[in-house]
C-alpha cells in the first residue's frame, strides 16, 4: 500500500520544485556556512520549515482523497480499519518531504566535506530538527483534512501551518536560522521531540473524521455535515494532543550551550586569538590578524588573549546549561557574524582602543565632541588596518558625524604604508590623551 | 438535493451543485480574525535581513487566502463534461468567479482599512490582486482545485528572498511602498496574466495552436468558430489542459 501511495501521490510532482528551492536556499544566500558543520546542517535544515506549509497541504489533500473521488461511502463497509487506510497516504507525504530534506542535507554535506573540517558530530541534530518540522506539518495537515472538507482543507492547512511553524519556530526553537558554533542540538531532546511528533501524527490518523463528507456517511448536500456523536472520541484525541504538546514544551529547547572544547584553535605571539575548532576555515584570516597585531607600535595596549564567543564566556542564559554568567576577568570575546572578518576586528579594535586611550575618570566628564570623534576615527582605522584594508561589510545606525568619522578611519587604513599610518595614530593618541576633561 | 426544474437556470444549477461561497466564508473568518492577529508580526527566515529574521505582519500572509478562495470556486465537480455544456455555463463560471473575487477582496480590504488605515488597505488590495493572478495561473496549469498550490509555493520564496538590507526587492509586490510604480506594474501584469490564463480555455487554446500552425479548417466547417461553438469541442482533446479528470490523478 505504501509503495503504491508513493507511486501515485501527487507530491511526486512537487519534488523537483522543492529540491530546486532547497538548493537555491543553500546557495543564493550568504555562503559562510560552507566549511563549518553546524552551519551547513542548519542551512540545509531551513528549507524544511519554509516548505512545510506545502507538506501540511499535501497531507490534508491526501486524507480528503476518498471524498474528492466520491469513494468515501464505498469504503465504509471495508474490513480494513480506517487508520490502516490513512497511514500509507500520510507516510508517503512524510517520505517525500523527508527525502527532499535529506537530499538538501546531502548537497550541503558534499560541499562542506571537501575541506574536511572537524565537528561532524554537530550535524545530525539539525537533520532531526528538520524531520520534526515535517512530521508535525503532516500531522497538522492530516487533522485539518479531517475537520474541513476537500480543496479548502489543503489550502487552509498549508497557510495556517506556515504561520504556526514560523511563529513556533522562534518561540519553541522548532527550527533554527543558523547553526551557531557555540550552540549544539541535544540529540536526546530532539529525538524525544521527533517521537512526540510521530505520536501526534498517529493521533491525527486516529482522529475520527468530523466532516462526514470525508467520513463518507452522507452524500454532499444532504443533512448536517458534522456528527455530534463523533465529538467524544475527537475530544479524547484533542486532549491527548494538548497533553503531548505541553509535555513537549516542558522538555525545553533542544538548543543548548556547548561545553568548552578540549583544545581551542589558538594562535599568535603577542596576543593569543582562539577559535572554536569547527571554525578552522577562519584560521588563516586570524593568523593574518594576529600578525598585524604583533606589528602594532608599543603605545597600543593589547589584551593578552581574545576568545571567540562561547569559548570562555557566554552572556545569554537561554537555558540551564549556560556555564559562565559572570564576566569576571575573562578575555574579551568576539563573534564571527555571517562569516565576516570585520566582526572579529571590530571587537578587537574597540577593546584595544579602550585600553590604549586615557578617558576621563570622572563621572559625566568628557573631552568634547570633536575629541571623541577622533577616538571613533582611530578605532575604525584600527579595525580596517587589522582586516588589511578595504571597505567594511556592515552598516551602522550611528549619527552622521560618527559615521563620517568612521568612514575617515576606514579610508585612513587604505592610505599609505603601515609606518605612515602608525605615525598618524601616534599623533592622534597623543592629542587625545592630552586633551583636557571638562 | 438537486431539484429538477422546467426552467433553465444555469446560475441556480451551478450554485446548487457546488459550494461557491466557501471562499467568501473563509474571507469572512479571516476578517473576523484580523483585529486579533492582523497586526501580529510573524518572524520569518529571510536571506537579506539582519540576523536572518524578518518580521512579516500577518495580514500580508492572510491576504493569500483571500485570493485563492474565489479561484477554487471554478472547480467543477462534474469534471470535463461540464465544460461541454455551453456558453451559459462558461458565463456563469466567470460571473461567479468575478463576484466572488470582488466580494472577497473588498471585504478584506475594507476590514484592513478600518483596522489599519487607508494606505495599508491599498497595499493589501495590491497584494490580493497579485495573488489572484498567481492563483489563476496555477489553477489553469494544474487544474482549478489545485489553484492554491501557486500562492503557497511562491509565498516561501517571497518570504525568503523578498527582503534585503535596503528594503524590499522590486518584485515583492505585497510589501513595496504604495507609490512604487514597478510593484504596481508587476501586480497588474500578474493579474492580467491570470485573466488571460482563465480566458485561455482548452478550445481557445486549440484554436490558437491551429492558427499558429497554419491549419485551415475544412470548408464544410468553415462557418463554425470554435471559440463560440463550445458544445462541439471533443471532450478528450481538452482534458490535458483542463486537467479536471480527477479520478485519474493521484
Amino acid at each position: 500500500m505504501f509503495v503504491s501511495h508513493l507511486k501515485r501521490s501527487p507530491v511526486r510532482w512537487f519534488v523537483p520544485f522543492a529540491l530546486a528551492v532547497s538548493v537555491a536556499m543553500l546557495f543564493l544566500r550568504n555562503r559562510h556556512w560552507i566549511g563549518v558543520w553546524p552551519e551547513t546542517a542548519a542551512a540545509a535544515q531551513m528549507p524544511a520549515t519554509l516548505l512545510s506549509g506545502l507538506a501540511a497541504a499535501a497531507a490534508a489533500w491526501s486524507v480528503a482523497a476518498p471524498a474528492r473521488h466520491g469513494t468515501a461511502e464505498q469504503s465504509l463497509p471495508l474490513v480494513v480499519p480506517r487508520w490502516r487506510r490513512e497511514l500509507p497516504g500520510a507516510a508517503a507525504v512524510v517520505a517525500y518531504f523527508v527525502a527532499v530534506s535529506l537530499l538538501g542535507q546531502l548537497v550541503g554535506v558534499v560541499v562542506t566535506a571537501r575541506t574536511a573540517p572537524p565537528g561532524f558530530g554537530l550535524w545530525p541534530g539539525y537533520v532531526v530538527m528538520a524531520l520534526v518540522v515535517i512530521v508535525l506539518a503532516v500531522a497538522f495537515g492530516h487533522a485539518v483534512g479531517k475537520v474541513l472538507s476537500g480543496r479548502f482543507a489543503a489550502a487552509v492547512a498549508g497557510l495556517a501551518w506556515l504561520i504556526i511553524a514560523m511563529y513556533l519556530g522562534q518561540l519553541l526553537d522548532l527550527s533554527v536560522l543558523d547553526g551557531r558554533v557555540y550552540d549544539q542540538i541535544n540529540l536526546l531532546t530532539i529525538t524525544v521531540r521527533l517521537l512526540f511528533a510521530v505520536v501526534l501524527l498517529a493521533l491525527a490518523i486516529l482522529l475520527p473524521p468530523l466532516n462526514l463528507r470525508v467520513g463518507g456517511h452522507i452524500p454532499p448536500g444532504a443533512g448536517e455535515p458534522f456528527a455530534l456523536r463523533r465529538l467524544g472520541p475527537a475530544a479524547v484525541v484533542s486532549a491527548a494532543t494538548v497533553v503531548l504538546l505541553i509535555a513537549a514544551a516542558g522538555l525545553g529547547s533542544p538548543i543548548e550551550a556547548r561545553p568548552e572544547p578540549a583544545a581551542a584553535l589558538c594562535q599568535g605571539t603577542k596576543v593569543q586569538v582562539c577559535l572554536w575548532p569547527e571554525h578552522k576555515k577562519y584560521e588563516k584570516d586570524v593568523a593574518e590578524i594576529t600578525a598585524r597585531i604583533d606589528r602594532l607600535p608599543a603605545f597600543f595596549t593589547i589584551p593578552p588573549r581574545f576568545d571567540e564567543y562561547g569559548l570562555s564566556y557566554r552572556s545569554m542564559s537561554t537555558d540551564a546549561t549556560v556555564f559562565y554568567t559572570d564576566r569576571g576577568d575573562r578575555p574579551p570575546y568576539f563573534f564571527i557574524l555571517d562569516g565576516s572578518i570585520w566582526s572579529i576586528t571590530g571587537t578587537m579594535a574597540t577593546e584595544i582602543v579602550a585600553r590604549s586611550l586615557t578617558f576621563c575618570a570622572d563621572e559625566g566628564a568628557s573631552k568634547g565632541e570633536q575629541v571623541d570623534l577622533r577616538a571613533v576615527e582611530l578605532q575604525n582605522w584600527l579595525e580596517g588596518y587589522l582586516v588589511g584594508g578595504g571597505q567594511p561589510d556592515y552598516r551602522t545606525n550611528a549619527s552622521s558625524e560618527r559615521q563620517a568619522a568612521a568612514a575617515r578611519g576606514h579610508e585612513r587604513a587604505n592610505q599609505g604604508s603601515a609606518a605612515v599610518q602608525f605615525a598618524w595614530a601616534s599623533e592622534l593618541v597623543k592629542g587625545f590623551n592630552s586633551a583636557p576633561c571638562h | 438535493m438537486l431539484r429538477v426544474t422546467e426552467r433553465y437556470e444555469p446560475l441556480r444549477l451551478y450554485a446548487q451543485s457546488r459550494r461557491i461561497w466557501t471562499g467568501a466564508a473563509l474571507t469572512a473568518v479571516l476578517c473576523a480574525l484580523l483585529p486579533f492577529i492582523g497586526a501580529f508580526l510573524v518572524p520569518v527566515p529571510s536571506e537579506g535581513a539582519d540576523g536572518g529574521v524578518a518580521l512579516v505582519p500577518a495580514w500580508r500572509i492572510l491576504a493569500v487566502a483571500v485570493a485563492f478562495g474565489p479561484v477554487l470556486s471554478c472547480h467543477s465537480p462534474f469534471g470535463e463534461m461540464e465544460a461541454a455544456t455551453g456558453r451559459n455555463w462558461r458565463r456563469t463560471q466567470a460571473g461567479v468567479l468575478t463576484v466572488n473575487a470582488t466580494v472577497c477582496a473588498l471585504l478584506f480590504t475594507a476590514t484592513c482599512w478600518v483596522l489599519f488605515g487607508g494606505s495599508l488597505a491599498v497595499l493589501v488590495l495590491r497584494g490580493i490582486l497579485g495573488w489572484l493572478g498567481i492563483s489563476l495561473l496555477a489553477g489553469r496549469l494544474l487544474s482549478w482545485k489545485l489553484a492554491w498550490v501557486g500562492p503557497l509555493a511562491v509565498l516561501p520564496l517571497m518570504i525568503f528572498w523578498g527582503f534585503e538590507q535596503s528594503g524590499f526587492r522590486w518584485w515583492e509586490f505585497t510589501a513595496r511602498p504604495i507609490d512604487d510604480l514597478r510593484a504596481w506594474m508587476l501586480t497588474t501584469g500578474l493579474a492580467a496574466a491570470g485573466v488571460a490564463a482563465y480566458a485561455a480555455s482548452s478550445w481557445r487554446w486549440r484554436a490558437l495552436v491551429s492558427l499558429l500552425r497554419g491549419v485551415r479548417r475544412p470548408p464544410a466547417e468553415a462557418h463554425r468558430d470554435p471559440a463560440r461553438d463550445e458544445e462541439l469541442v471533443p471532450v478528450e482533446r481538452s482534458s490535458r489542459l483542463e486537467g479536471t479528470g480527477s479520478h485519474r490523478r493521484e
